[in-house]
């Protein structure tokens, strides 16, 4: 299997939620979304977008940190659960919370802070990476591993090269 | 005369209290797991799980024994059943439903962010009845309510984002302080300049009663930590971090205020509340009570042991329902999401 790996830039927040908007609205099957990046990098940020390409209002979707885990419907048969692995300290803690009730069926799980607890996760899975490159600016590197977006035969969206902005700090 | 035991786990403290009519607090129990969880830096939910399940039976037997009272004394039991973490509220809904089922008592779900503000009107009798203006603000919460009595909850807005508390502790982690965030940052506050940084106060519009507290989190750790944030922490150790804490805090309390004040005249309500663990914060006391002031409008806060997460407020609001006729069935599930 061909491994779709997509590079993004976005220039503001806005873009970011644009981006996850647009790949929410391509989502082939449930499965499970990782996403890693440090503190304000806009995780949270990316899950709204996806939200409202899913069609549930990206205004629901909040910081998990404390709660750790919200769920929200997308329709009758399938929920996005939206996780914070942040304050978690390994894999069997991500499967005290059930986990592996959502996985396998339709739903779609978000994980933020996926680095900290990526023993419990199944392998055909899509990671996230969000770098931050300047005050606005977000480099995005999406992996496909479980083609939930890009099936391998068809073009990833938006057909975009990796640009730098000119303003990129060093 | 009604005695209600209060059972809280919606989060990170395992609770019971015994409260009387509604208002007089018997014993309040909190079996805080923060020394469980510092080392950690954050809690951790394994253990707060595992300690739910431990520490439950004990806090509800200490919470009888405080308020002298046995179980077959008890009127009912009431229980936060949302929102929260699903298996930790389950821990608090498992047993109160076995205790309801085997005593024979009524089962009240209660919401845990709603009964915060109900901790204002058992303490503050000028609060007891009528309409209240309520903001909800801890570690997992911000939301705004206006409440016309006490079992009457209209949300008026919440955050869209981070909530306060969680700011408070982000912020804390880096500036490299320990956990909780809250109170080490209202300390160091005292001493720092309020103006060295102009963080930004998502207000989301002139009439939005919603908050955002994402884009202060990242001002932060810019000014911290440099623009470029994947260097890490250059710049710390030439900071004032009480100059971070008081302009960061000041640029929460502004929003807070802001926010309390558009709901008042939003509402016409002359009297508000702040519950949570955010409550605590000293600047955002005397801020609120200033305004207040100005503005014509009186301001409730509860004490300390009723601000942060207890089974008092639980129990309080759980005797308001119970009065109400608002009684559950032993088939009683849990939320993680209120509802």
């Amino acid at each position: 299997m061909t491994i779709s790996v997509v590079d993004y830039v976005s220039s503001s927040p806005e873009e970011t939620r644009e981006l996850a908007r647009g790949l929410g609205r391509r989502l082939r099957k449930g499965g499970v979304i990782g996403l890693s990046g440090p503190l304000g990098a806009g995780k949270t940020l990316f899950v709204k977008g996806l939200a409202d390409g899913l069609g549930i209002s990206g205004a629901e979707v909040r910081s998990p940190t404390y709660v750790l885990m919200m769920e929200h419907i997308i329709d009758p048969v399938r929920k996005l659960f939206h996780l914070d692995a942040y304050r978690m300290e390994g894999d069997a803690e991500l499967v005290d919370l059930g986990i592996d009730d959502a996985i396998g069926h339709d739903h779609l799980v978000v994980i933020e802070w996926v680095e900290r607890v990526l023993g419990a996760l199944p392998h055909d899975m899509v990671h996230i990476a969000i770098e931050i490159e300047g005050i606005e600016s977000r480099k995005i590197v999406i992996r496909d591993e479980g083609e939930l977006f890009f099936p391998t035969s068809i073009e990833p969206f938006p057909p975009r090269p990796v640009e730098r902005p000119n303003d990129a700090p060093e | 005369m009604s005695l209600v035991l209060g059972i809280e786990t919606t989060c990170d403290e395992t609770a019971a209290s015994v409260v009387e009519d509604g208002i007089k607090v018997r014993s309040n129990v909190v079996r805080s797991q923060e020394d469980l969880h510092s080392p950690y830096f954050g809690v951790v939910p394994e253990i707060a799980s595992r300690a739910h399940v431990e520490l439950v039976i004990p806090v509800i037997r200490k919470a009888l024994d405080d308020a002298g009272v046995s179980l077959s004394d008890l009127t009912a039991v009431a229980v936060a059943n949302r929102p929260g973490l699903i298996g930790a509220i389950l821990v608090g809904v498992s047993v109160a439903k076995s205790l309801a089922f085997g005593r024979e008592l009524d089962l009240i779900g209660v919401n845990h962010v709603e009964a915060h503000v109900n901790a204002v009107r058992m303490e503050h009798e000028e609060a007891r009845t009528g309409p209240l203006v309520g903001l909800v603000a801890s570690g997992g919460h911000t939301s705004l309510y206006r409440s016309d009595e006490a079992i009457l909850f209209d949300l008026l807005g919440s955050t869209v984002d981070d909530a306060a508390g969680e700011a408070f502790d982000k912020v804390a982690k880096i500036l490299e302080l320990s956990y909780p965030g809250g109170p080490i940052i209202d300390r160091l506050a005292r001493d720092g300049n309020p103006k060295k940084y102009d963080f930004p106060r998502a207000l989301l519009g002139r009439n939005s009663l919603d908050f955002s507290f994402s884009g202060l989190k990242t001002s932060v750790l810019y000014a911290c930590k440099g623009m470029n944030a994947r260097v890490s922490s250059p710049l710390l150790s030439d900071l004032n971090i009480g100059d971070v804490a008081a302009s960061f805090q000041t640029a929460v309390v502004d929003v807070l205020v802001e926010k309390v004040s558009r709901a008042v005249a939003f509402t016409g309500v002359s009297r508000a509340c702040v519950g949570g663990g955010v409550a605590c914060n000293s600047h955002l006391r005397e801020r609120l009570q200033i305004e207040g002031k100005a503005k014509g409008y009186s301001v409730f806060f509860p004490s300390p042991p009723l601000c942060a997460d207890n089974a008092a407020m639980i129990a309080g609001l759980g005797a308001k329902l119970l009065e109400a006729g608002r009684v559950d069935p032993l088939t009683l599930d849990a939320f993680p999401t209120a509802r």
